[in-house]
């Protein structure tokens, strides 16, 4: 267990922590928008002011919001040059077989990379301020409407709560599984490509079959206690939104609405 | 192969809110030919100790060594290692995937660089000496197979390499009373053919007719280690532990308790037997 | 036939493992991107359970993965679950509809057309949400075709293995039973 990914949650008492976890949900998915429709230097100052202003609430260590774009500068740096010298401009500054390098672009890759560091930098800050159960059951929530348009939602919600459950399991059957591998002799850090995907069979196939046997069990059970899915189950009280949640969704809205018109 | 652990601890999680020792400065001396048993509750250390003679865990202090050289050195052939000293885990049935028995049991032989009628003869003998026959399955899928017959599929896989030290992890949780019996006398054969034998167990029973020398782990730290014998003579101890001694070991002490003379001695049923008749014996001459 | 409580519980494992997965590859180097291990139970989900389990394994699986572990990070996510979504919907649709009474057959063609739809849709979503429609052809065949390249011999290798062993194991209904 305690060797599972901790995931990025950082526990605090900050007004992003209390925000409505589907309010926060909803606003990055506003703030995606934002930043698509996004192209102009102004407008990225002011997703830059907002991001800011986030990050001053939150109370999250600088560290934390900017390590996984730090840590991945090599992936900016391909997006960069592929929209860099793959973009087929009229005026190339130097062009030889299919590759073109021009000024537009270049500010064609600047303007990919900003906008995915932008969204880390935000997602970051969802993931760092709500835990990943929040999340899911602001996604339930999120979901539910989904019912009256005839998709099955209680099946998605059995779904994802069975996952959840299963993932500290299955992490400790793969770490079992690619030990007892490791001691007959499989080699999984190999320096030789072919070595490694061979190596994959050992440890995938086990783990397959393990994690199946454990569904065939869940199934077996639920089905004799009774369980169907379509059932009407019991509901659980809804908490409504507050004043501050709805004032957050229009601050975001707001930002998407000045990005599209204003800039 | 002689094993020595100097100095050797182990932390979990490193850098993290969970760090967790798991094991504190252990020396530890395992000579070519033993059978060693190894107690303790669950959370102890047992199998961080064993994963670390593997070679699948590394120390985060101290030395493993393993016939004279650092198994943790750079440059030190763990592969060949793989080939010397086999670890059989908890319910090993799980780690089978190959389509035929045959190619699953010689799947530890792949790096070996044997020939394939080396081979083969190894996976035949490996197979046979499990009860299996080895032309009858040698095709058949091992995943067709009952929960028994797997488990003796994956011991023939770690057998296969000949290894001169065999590491096992509750090798007998699960398994049938008779299966049980058959793979302990399998592995005591072997270690009277001169293989090292080193077995994590809660079965005080099969420890006390097996093990020539116990290791007791509490929170992290090698509290006890001594012959078979010695060890299980301090009973207050083990129990205080919650531990227990082996059943015949628990008898002569409950006779002892109450007042009678009975030798102290006893770990196996065999001792115990023997300390019977011949109890009955100076009964019959008085 | 599988319940729909088993074909569920079956997509929330798979789901699990799109999680699980990539954590055992992460010691290798850019494994994630040559390997490709967060397809594989998701093309599992559409091959055994049907079109729109594989559709909710694509969806959910990756949605986890960035939950728990951050990876991918949440900019990726979208086109991520576009092309994952389209994977597990594209080859359980194509196993519901080819039926050649040789297992392997079926599961070869669902799965190749599989992940040519899902690179299609893929390279398209990415081409309209990121790029503005600038994004170029070359750039779609190398990131799609080219690095990918060995996780789509081994998804090719290692999928119908996968199915036989769990038939083999009777965790799953035989396709064509003797």
């Amino acid at each position: 267990m305690s060797r599972l990914p901790a995931g990025m949650y950082l526990p605090g008492a900050s007004c992003l922590h209390r925000l409505d976890p589907l309010v926060k949900l909803v606003g990055f998915v506003i703030f995606i928008a934002a930043v698509i429709v996004t192209d102009s230097v102004w407008g990225y100052a002011l997703l830059a002011v907002f991001i800011g202003g986030l990050i001053v609430l939150s109370g999250i260590p600088l560290n934390t919001i900017f390590g996984p774009v730090r840590r991945t500068y090599l992936f900016f740096l391909t997006i960069f040059f592929m929209n860099g010298f793959f973009f087929s401009a009229a005026d190339p500054l130097w062009s030889r077989w299919f590759f073109c390098l021009s000024w537009a672009g270049m500010i064609q890759g600047a303007n990919v990379v900003l906008r995915l560091i932008i969204l880390i930098i935000a997602g970051g800050i969802l993931t760092a301020t709500t835990s990943p159960m929040e999340i899911t059951a602001a996604l339930r929530r999120l979901l539910k409407p989904l019912g009256y348009v005839g998709i099955p939602v209680d099946i998605l919600s059995l779904i994802i709560s069975v996952a959840i459950q299963f993932i500290p399991v299955l992490f400790e059957e793969v770490e079992t599984i690619r030990k007892a591998q490791t001691a007959r002799g499989a080699r999984f850090d190999s320096a030789r490509l072919r070595e490694r995907a061979e190596s994959m069979f050992p440890l995938v196939i086990p783990v397959f079959l393990a994690a199946f046997r454990r569904a065939d069990e869940l199934a077996l059970a639920m089905e004799a206690r009774g369980y169907r899915c379509g059932k009407k189950r019991s509901e659980v009280a809804k908490n409504s939104l507050h004043l501050w949640d709805i004032g957050a969704l229009f601050i975001v809205l707001g930002v998407l609405m000045v990005q599209i018109f204003v800039f | 192969m002689p094993i020595v652990l100097e100095n050797v601890s182990f932390t979990y999680g490193t850098g993290t809110p969970f760090e967790t020792v798991a094991l504190r400065e252990i020396d530890l001396r395992i000579a070519d030919g033993e059978f060693v048993g190894v107690m303790g509750h669950t959370g102890c250390g047992k199998s961080t100790l064993i994963q670390l003679m593997a070679g699948l865990l590394t120390p985060a202090h101290g030395k493993v060594m393993i016939d004279g050289a650092d198994i943790n050195g750079k440059g030190y052939p763990l592969a060949n290692l793989r080939q010397r000293l086999s670890i059989i885990f908890q319910y090993p049935e799980c780690q089978i995937f190959e389509t035929t028995m045959e190619k699953d049991v010689a799947f530890g032989l792949k790096h070996s660089g044997l020939s394939a009628p080396e081979i083969q003869a190894k996976v035949c003998r490996a197979l046979e000496s499990v009860g299996f026959s080895f032309e009858e399955i040698r095709s058949l899928s091992p995943l067709e197979l009952s929960g028994g017959e797997k488990r003796r599929v994956a011991i023939a896989g770690a057998l296969v390499t000949e290894p001169q030290i065999l590491i096992l992890d509750e090798p007998v949780a699960g398994i049938d009373p008779v299966g049980r019996g058959d793979f302990l006398k399998l592995v005591s054969g072997l270690n009277r053919n001169g293989v090292t034998v080193l077995m994590v167990s809660h079965n005080t029973d099969v420890l006390g007719d097996y093990a020539e020398r116990i290791l007791v782990l509490d929170q992290g730290r090698l509290i006890m280690d001594g012959p078979t014998r010695s060890v299980f003579s301090d009973v207050e101890k083990l129990e205080k532990l919650r531990l227990g001694v082996c059943r015949p070991r628990k008898i002569a002490h409950l006779l002892k308790e109450r007042g009678v003379q009975f030798p102290q001695d006893i770990v196996s049923y065999e001792d115990l037997l023997k300390a019977v008749i011949k109890s009955r014996k100076s009964v019959a001459v008085s | 036939m599988m319940t729909t409580v088993k074909k569920a519980i079956i997509t929330a494992v798979c789901a699990a493992l799109c999680v699980v997965l990539p954590t055992a590859f992460h010691a290798v180097p850019n494994a994630g991107s040559i390997f490709l291990p967060m397809h594989i139970p998701v093309l599992l989900a559409g091959l055994i359970c049907g079109w729109s389990y594989g559709l909710i394994c694509g969806l959910i699986g990756p949605l986890l993965s960035t939950l728990f572990t951050g990876m991918p990070p949440m900019a990726y996510l979208p086109s991520m679950l576009i092309e994952l979504a389209v994977y597990g919907a594209a080859t359980g649709l194509l196993m519901s509809l080819v039926h050649t009474r040789e297992i392997y057959t079926d599961l070869y063609i669902s799965l190749i057309g599989g992940m040519l739809i899902g690179r299609i849709v893929a390279g398209l979503s990415r081409a309209l949400i990121f790029a503005g429609g600038s994004y170029s052809m070359a750039a779609w065949a190398t990131s799609y075709f080219a690095t990918a390249l060995p996780g789509i011999v081994i998804q090719l290798v290692l999928l119908p293995s996968i199915v036989f062993a769990l038939e083999r194991a009777r965790l799953i209904p035989m396709r064509y039973p003797q």
